[in-house]
């Protein structure tokens, strides 16, 4: 749903204490029977408050908020500010007592409205509208609730699972005691719900809503829901969840990526340009499957242009991890093992020259001219304008330029804000998932088996972007660790390489994150010296404690391994 | 692109931590069995229901409208049960009953029958492949495909292909490869499997998005290249069953290369007479344009279009190598 303006009630609500029916902050004479015989001020407003729940980086990230996102708690990026709660991801901050909360609080209110609105609508009568010259599209946007109700269920089951494994799992509104005395349902068969309701309902939402008769945007669609049930296999045939290695759940996943693969382009669903997934106008991009517009804002911009620009707080930082991680465009040759050298002499030599194209549209580096606005160079040397010792200044070597709008000017005096959306899924991911699961299954990254592409066929469709131009894989030499660099730098900053070390079990990976330190030397040449960052690792960290203040409620919640209370 | 933007008010439905929410306990009677809601709410023989409400692992029964007992009830947790409909479900809208040995709960919903219907078709006249065919009935919810034409030539759309299905409504596209003609018969399939016919329709070829009509191209020879020297080579493995579809209009092309030293002439041949096709036909001169786009090529008529499908093609010629012939279709 595309909600301009969204005003949460600020008026807080008594916390149930047992049954009751809905509670209304805001108008407290509207009984059950008024909202679900008002449109669009009863009915609808339930289905757009579960929209207005789906987590996103902008404003609803890790804790609810806005600032550093998940990119910052995994080796993709370092947070600049040093009182960042991303932190405690990784410095032993994290524990069933400062639990990150947010996905289990929100996605769990999010579920109880949807089972309550799914055994209410029976309620909805629409009959004193009938004479109403926009009944006909009232009708048809309210057939629809149920599937888009249906469609958010899901999701937010799917972010439950990701993040905690077993979850207590029910399609029904519950009271207190029934909610804490249900136990953890396996990730797998939750899993395995998700997969089957998006069979169940794809059929019934449009491939848009532009030849609706209401044109909104932002709702749920028929491929959304493809693109649920492909992720959620992809995820389960993973190593986190597939304890039993289940060669077949590979294929399965990549069943349902091809599913949804082979209709997008008749669907209107294309990769365009590189650049196109954010700015502006990216929630309208073609290759978008689903994105939570934002509106105008210039909040992204204002966590993450570097210090030293005006209002600019550093940020999220991407790290030398992620630079390693691009290869060049004349070669295989990645960044990582072309300049492995422990100082490289910027000054007299450009590293970055001819690297993948995607680099300089997602990382800042010494002596760009960024944002488009600024007319100095970017100075990342030790002492430079946008460097230490200045408060909050990078450590990593880079600053962010990925989703940020570089018109967008966060001076005090000539401040401006553009349209934001955060995207959630696209197509680029679904040809990932596809080379993952299909090099998994057939251990072949040429093969085709019953399906129209193989591995490679789909990593290269994302290669031969218009303004990434990067050259074909061919062979399968070294495939495993190369695609998992090509996701790394494909889906930079969108929420999912955290997601990815977790799911591949390679947590060890993200106990030293590498970083680049600039300085000048006597000759005034900017020399790049490769460091690293430590962060503390613990397996335990697979899996979301589950919140204290939940299992001391429930005494049939248990925690997950490791996490003591 | 037309958008409608709107702003909206969301309510925050006050719910503490958790799962809790709002349980109709005037549902629920006193041993805690309750139904809380159901999917889908029309049935025809078959349609797996799926039911959500407490105690229902010890159901027994499932009674819908009409008094008849579900087939079978699969468990799939205290909170939800999936009831398979049986035949003859009444066909007015009356409550779901589910029954354990300690009792008996109905639902707040009502269920009744599927009346599949019919009601027309959009555009009702003359359709065409490529464009949306809308078609208008009652309760559609339970179709899994529609089906256009008879035996071989039928194409079958899925519902997960529709562009749209509600319950009164189903929009799909043409597909290019739908039959076209006269009272081309329109059926749909339901998820039980059983059929209803919705009519006849005239189909009519439409033009592809883009306005071309789509071109394929067949390979008949991909077998390596061949090297026509002076007349000395030759493809003689494209038989009749080849051009089995081919129409007028079709071409048939010869991709080239090595463009050698002389005359560089290629022909299209009868494939048992060694004929040329046409005197044309027979012997025709290549040009260096010819060698810079690839190939040379014919169009098929009226008059080689018998030709090639009572005895095939040989391709000859001197001075080039052949490196594969195809038939292009544009329908």
């Amino acid at each position: 749903m595309k909600l301009k303006n969204i005003i949460i009630s600020a008026l807080a609500v008594a916390t149930l204490a047992s049954c009751v029916d809905l509670d209304y902050s805001e108008v407290t004479t509207n009984d059950e029977q008024w909202v679900y015989q008002s449109p669009n001020y009863g009915i609808q407003r339930l289905v757009t408050s579960l929209y207005a729940r789906i987590p996103n980086g902008i404003d609803k990230n890790f804790e609810g908020g806005s600032g550093a996102t998940f990119a910052a708690a995994c080796d993709e990026a370092d947070c600049a500010l040093s009182n960042s709660n991303v932190r405690k991801f990784y410095n032993g901050g994290w524990s069933p007592i400062n639990p990150f909360a947010y996905t289990w609080e929100n996605s769990y209110k999010a579920i109880a409205e949807a089972n309550n609105y799914l055994e209410k609508q029976y309620k909805i009568d629409l009959s004193a509208y009938e004479n109403n010259n926009d009944y006909q599209a009232m009708k048809s946007k309210f057939e629809l609730f149920e599937y888009e109700a249906r469609f958010l269920r899901a999701w937010f089951y799917f972010e439950l699972v990701r993040t905690y494994g077993d979850v207590p799992f029910t399609l029904k509104s519950l009271t207190n005691d029934q909610a804490n005395s249900l136990s953890r349902t396996p990730a797998v068969e939750v899993m395995d719900w998700i997969v089957a309701e998006m069979d169940r309902i794809a059929e019934y939402l449009p491939v848009t809503y532009t030849t609706e008769l209401n044109t909104d945007i932002g709702r749920a669609t028929k491929p959304m829901c493809l693109a649920l049930k492909a992720r959620t296999l992809l995820y389960k045939a993973s190593p986190l969840f597939n304890t039993a290695g289940r060669k077949d759940w590979w294929l399965n996943a990549a069943r349902a990526t091809h599913d949804l693969l082979v209709r997008a382009d008749g669907w209107g669903i294309k990769l365009g340009k590189y650049a196109s997934i954010w700015g502006p106008d990216n929630d309208d991009g073609t290759e978008v499957i689903f994105a939570e517009k934002q509106g105008a804002l210039s909040s992204w911009e204002k966590y993450n242009y570097p210090v030293g620009v005006e209002n600019g707080q550093s940020g999220m930082c991407p790290t030398q991890t992620l630079v390693d991680a691009y290869e060049y465009q004349d070669s295989r040759e990645t960044f990582g093992s072309r300049h492995a050298a422990q100082t490289i002499n910027l000054s007299t030599s450009n590293p970055y020259e001819g690297l993948d194209p995607r680099f300089a549209m997602t990382v800042v580096k010494n002596g760009d001219l960024w944002p488009n606005y600024n007319t100095s160079p970017i100075e990342i040397f030790e002492g430079g304008l946008n460097a230490s010792p200045l408060t909050n200044a990078t450590q990593t070597g880079y600053y962010l330029k990925k989703y940020c709008d570089p018109n967008v000017n966060i001076s005090t005096n000539n401040a401006t804000e553009t349209q934001h959306a955060w995207v959630l899924m696209r197509l680029g991911e679904f040809y990932l998932n596809y080379a993952e699961a299909m090099f998994n299954y057939y251990g072949d990254a040429n093969a085709k088996g019953e399906f129209t592409m193989s591995a490679n066929d789909a990593v290269n469709k994302i290669l031969d972007r218009e303004d990434v131009q990067m050259p074909h894989w061919t062979d399968n030499a070294d495939w495993k660790a190369r695609y998992e660099r090509e996701r790394m730098v494909e889906l930079a900053f969108e929420d999912h390489r955290f997601w990815d070390i977790r799911r591949w079990k390679q947590g060890d990976s993200q106990k030293q994150v590498k970083v680049v330190r600039l300085s000048k030397n006597q000759n005034g040449d900017v020399l790049m010296t490769r460091s690293t960052l430590n962060r503390g690792w613990n397996d335990k960290f697979y899996f979301f404690p589950i919140p204290f203040s939940e299992l001391n409620k429930n005494s049939n919640l248990t925690q997950n391994p490791g996490w003591s209370n | 692109m037309n958008r409608k933007i709107y702003a909206v008010w969301a309510i925050v439905l006050t719910m503490a931590a958790g799962l809790t929410s709002c349980s109709d306990e005037e549902n629920e009677n006193a041993t805690g069995l309750s139904v809380a809601a159901f999917y889908p709410t029309i049935v025809m023989d078959g349609t797996e229901v799926e039911i959500t409400g407490s105690g229902l692992s010890a159901a027994t029964d499932v009674v819908f409208p009409g008094g008849q007992s579900a087939k079978a009830i699969r468990v799939a947790g205290d909170d939800r049960i999936v009831a398979t409909a049986p035949a003859n479900v009444a066909d007015l809208a009356d409550v779901l009953t589910v029954i354990t040995a300690d009792g008996e709960v109905q639902s707040r919903q009502t269920i009744r029958k599927a009346k599949p219907a019919m009601r027309y078709f959009n555009p009702s006249d003359q359709a065409k492949t490529y464009e949306d065919l809308q078609i208008e009935g009652n309760d559609f919810l339970l179709v899994k495909s529609v089906e256009i034409g008879e035996g071989a030539d039928a194409v079958k759309i899925d519902a997960l292909d529709f562009k749209r299905k509600s319950n009164t409504n189903i929009t799909l596209t043409l597909p290019g490869e739908t039959p076209v003609g006269s009272s081309i018969p329109v059926k749909t399939h339901f998820q039980n499997g059983e059929l209803l016919a919705l009519g006849k329709l005239d189909i009519e070829k439409g033009v592809q998005p883009g306005g071309k009509w789509v071109e394929q191209e067949i390979d008949l020879y991909n077998g390596g290249d061949v090297e026509m020297g002076g007349w000395s080579g030759y493809i003689n493995t494209i038989y009749a069953d080849a051009f089995a579809n081919a129409q007028i209009g079709d071409r048939i092309r010869v991709y080239i290369k090595d463009q050698t030293e002389g005359w560089q002439q290629g022909s299209f041949k009868h494939g048992s007479t060694w004929a040329g096709l046409t005197d044309e036909l027979g012997v025709i001169g290549l040009s260096n344009e010819d060698f810079e786009r690839g190939y040379y090529e014919m169009t098929i008529d009226e008059v080689t279009l018998p030709l090639l499908q009572e005895a095939g093609l040989i391709v000859s010629g001197c001075n080039y190598t052949a490196t594969k012939v195809v038939l292009i279709m544009n329908h």
